[in-house]
């Protein structure tokens, strides 16, 4: 479990995190959505053991980062949002250097970054040169790094930053791979469709604050309610009277050109609504669900969209 | 792993030196480097004048050549070092892999000390290729092999401390840049400085009258000179000078040409036996080998450089490991390394 008390950490005049608190469960993959300079970064560093806090405390794998930094640092996985690679150097030589610096012994290296880089889809690439690989595979090779040590937590500050889709696609089925192991993972990033298939849970940090935390159902109001917005050609005042009254419907909004509703969760209140519209002979263009994207969670609890603090 | 070898383990200095020496810089440095060298040789030997078989004539040139060989090795190195090293640790926070280094169980220390020691060991590999060159010196005769290790030791002490010093700027500059221009002036102050001040007081004292009094030295100086004539003065001068790694080597191998000459001997490096001074040699201009007043009467200049380039590197590694150290947050009481 990792855990943030009050976390907070200046630099110079300027806060960078105030005040943030936060619980990661065990085997849990962690969305760390915030726009860029809201604190991702820096709480992830704080967790690293590389940063100390100016107040308040964290805990990773049940060991304090303020008593055991050392500690920490050598039993989590961190990867920073740039490839940190050197050149001149194979892959092999990469990781086996890494290796030797976490004094794995000689004897187990050479299996070891075998097996990494196969678990990273990089098993053909042991003698490439590190400037000669990809910037997707250099991602995967940092991720085959921070995995040398086995650690139980895995920091991943913007992983899929620069990814083209198809190396987007692979890093998250890695992370899905990572998590079916057991890792426990923090996913920082700005893009929030890529967080959203591949994280178990989500933290919305803002200002140097965590201002939502939770499972995307949790975040998005539970499942007993949701909004539907219904594009109608026609009268959207006649479409607001016959959607009066009908059984799990909460309360209807006319706007330009549709209608929102909102509902209790489930097929019946839908099916309810639309064969009231077609009944009042009112044509429904299109049904959209409102409010239950990351993004549109991000919107309600940050007041503004994630592109736009970004 | 051995406590010992728990001791010397340190995988940055292999990591260092196979990326360095697989970079076109390595072997273009190399070929400068013995290409300087075999110049200055071939051009000093041809000055050293009379060709002929002499044994004793032979040897002169094998002064000229030594001390032609160690000017060369002496700027190359102070031109080298603080390339070579303070780019290295700046290096790592300009790529971003500092941190990378910092998580793992490689402590502050063996990241100082593998860096120092790897751009150390690039130097001591380019002094090692330059041995066929160098050995030309034991070839000719003149130059003892005793005298030839004081000098070599010095160089090697020199590059220490300039690597030091360099791997300080190293350790607290954000860039490369900024670290090697800081290093090339702090070089620069170490080189000149001392030689400067020393000049300074010197000529301030006999401007003023005020002296040592006192000291005995055999040219009744500050300076335990040759044949040089020295006027007398305060300890501090000398002492001051001698911090200069320019002063200190250059002071040995004046005295060992000087000690060739006065001495009318040539010591033979091969067969140790002796021969006459060449006629026409000229025993040069005023020189001075040891500190001939104050506290540190009787050492030799070197001796005075090796202390304080001892101490000197000894604070910069001390400086540069607290600073890497502060760069990460540690427990007020350090764990052992195996937790």
């Amino acid at each position: 479990m990792i855990t943030g008390t009050h976390l907070a950490r200046a630099f110079g005049e300027r806060m960078a995190l105030s005040d943030c608190s936060f619980q990661i469960d065990t085997g849990a993959v962690f969305g760390l959505v915030g726009p860029n300079g809201a604190g991702k970064t820096t709480t992830l560093r704080i967790l690293a053991g590389l940063l100390q806090p100016t107040s308040g405390t964290a805990s990773v794998d049940g060991l304090d980062i303020l008593t055991h930094p050392q500690v920490v640092r050598e039993r989590v996985g961190w990867m920073p949002d740039f490839f940190g690679v050197y050149d001149r150097m194979t892959a092999r030589e990469y990781l086996t250097f890494y290796a030797s610096c976490y004094r794995i012994p000689r004897a187990r290296i050479g299996r070891l970054a075998a097996d990494l880089m196969d678990l990273v889809g990089l098993p053909d690439r042991m003698d490439t040169p590190v400037e000669a690989l990809s910037r997707g595979m250099k991602q995967r090779l940092c991720l085959a790094r921070a995995l040398i040590p086995d650690p139980p937590v895995l920091l991943l500050d913007e992983p899929a930053s620069g990814l083209d889709p198809r190396a987007r696609v692979e890093l998250r089925e890695l992370v899905r791979e990572l998590h079916n192991m057991g890792k426990t993972m923090v996913v920082s990033s700005h893009i929030l469709p890529e967080l959203a298939e591949m994280c178990t849970s989500f933290g919305f940090i803002d200002g140097g604050r965590m201002v939502a935390q939770g499972t995307l159902e949790e975040l998005t109001g539970g499942r007993d309610r949701s909004t539907l917005r219904i594009n109608v050609a026609g009268d959207v005042h006649a479409a607001a009277v016959a959607l009066d009254g009908i059984p799990g419907v909460i309360a209807v909004r006319p706007g330009d050109a549709y209608v929102e509703v909102d509902v209790h969760a489930g097929a019946e209140a839908t099916s309810a609504i639309l064969q009231a519209l077609l009944a009042a002979g009112i044509t429904v263009t299109a049904v959209n669900p409102v409010g239950s994207s990351l993004e549109d969670v991000f919107l309600r609890v940050t007041g503004q969209p994630l592109e736009q603090t970004a | 792993m051995t406590r010992m070898g728990s001791l010397v383990w340190n995988p940055i200095v292999a990591r260092e030196a196979r990326t360095r020496m697989r970079s076109k810089r390595a072997a273009f440095i190399l070929f400068c480097w013995l290409a300087a060298l075999g110049v200055v040789a071939i051009l000093a030997y041809a000055s050293a004048g009379n060709q002929s078989a002499s044994v004793t004539v032979l040897a002169h040139s094998g002064v000229t050549v030594f001390d032609s060989l160690v000017a060369v090795v002496v700027a190359l190195l102070l031109l080298l070092v603080p390339g070579l090293v303070a780019g290295s640790i700046a290096g790592e926070r300009e790529r971003q892999t500092l941190d990378l280094l910092l998580c793992t169980r490689v402590r502050p220390w063996r990241v100082v000390i593998g860096k120092l020691a790897a751009s150390l060991a690039f130097m001591g590999f380019l002094l090692v290729a330059s041995l066929p060159i160098l050995s030309v010196v034991a070839l000719l005769g003149g130059i003892a092999w005793s005298d030839i290790l004081i000098v070599v030791g010095l160089g090697a002490l020199t590059a220490v401390t300039i690597g030091s010093m360099s791997i300080l700027f190293s350790a607290i500059s954000k860039g490369p840049t900024g670290a090697i221009v800081c290093s090339y002036v702090a070089m620069f102050i170490l080189l000149v400085g001392p030689l400067v001040l020393g000049s300074y007081l010197l000529a301030q004292g006999f401007a003023s009258g005020v002296n040592g009094g006192g000291y005995s030295s055999s040219s009744g100086s500050g300076l335990i000179a040759g044949p040089a004539i020295v006027p007398q003065q305060s300890a501090a001068p000398p002492l001051i000078m001698a911090l200069s790694p320019g002063v200190a080597i250059g002071s040995e191998v004046a005295s060992i040409s000087l000690q060739n000459c006065t001495s009318g001997l040539l010591p033979n490096t091969f067969g140790g036996g002796s021969f006459s001074s060449p006629s026409g040699y000229n025993c040069g201009a005023v020189t001075f080998d040891r500190i001939g007043s104050g506290p540190l009467n009787g050492w030799h200049i070197w001796q005075v450089f090796v202390v304080f380039a001892i101490a000197l590197s000894s604070v910069c590694i001390s400086l540069a490991i607290v600073a890497l150290r502060g760069r990460v947050p540690w427990p007020r009481r350090a764990l052992p390394e195996g937790t």
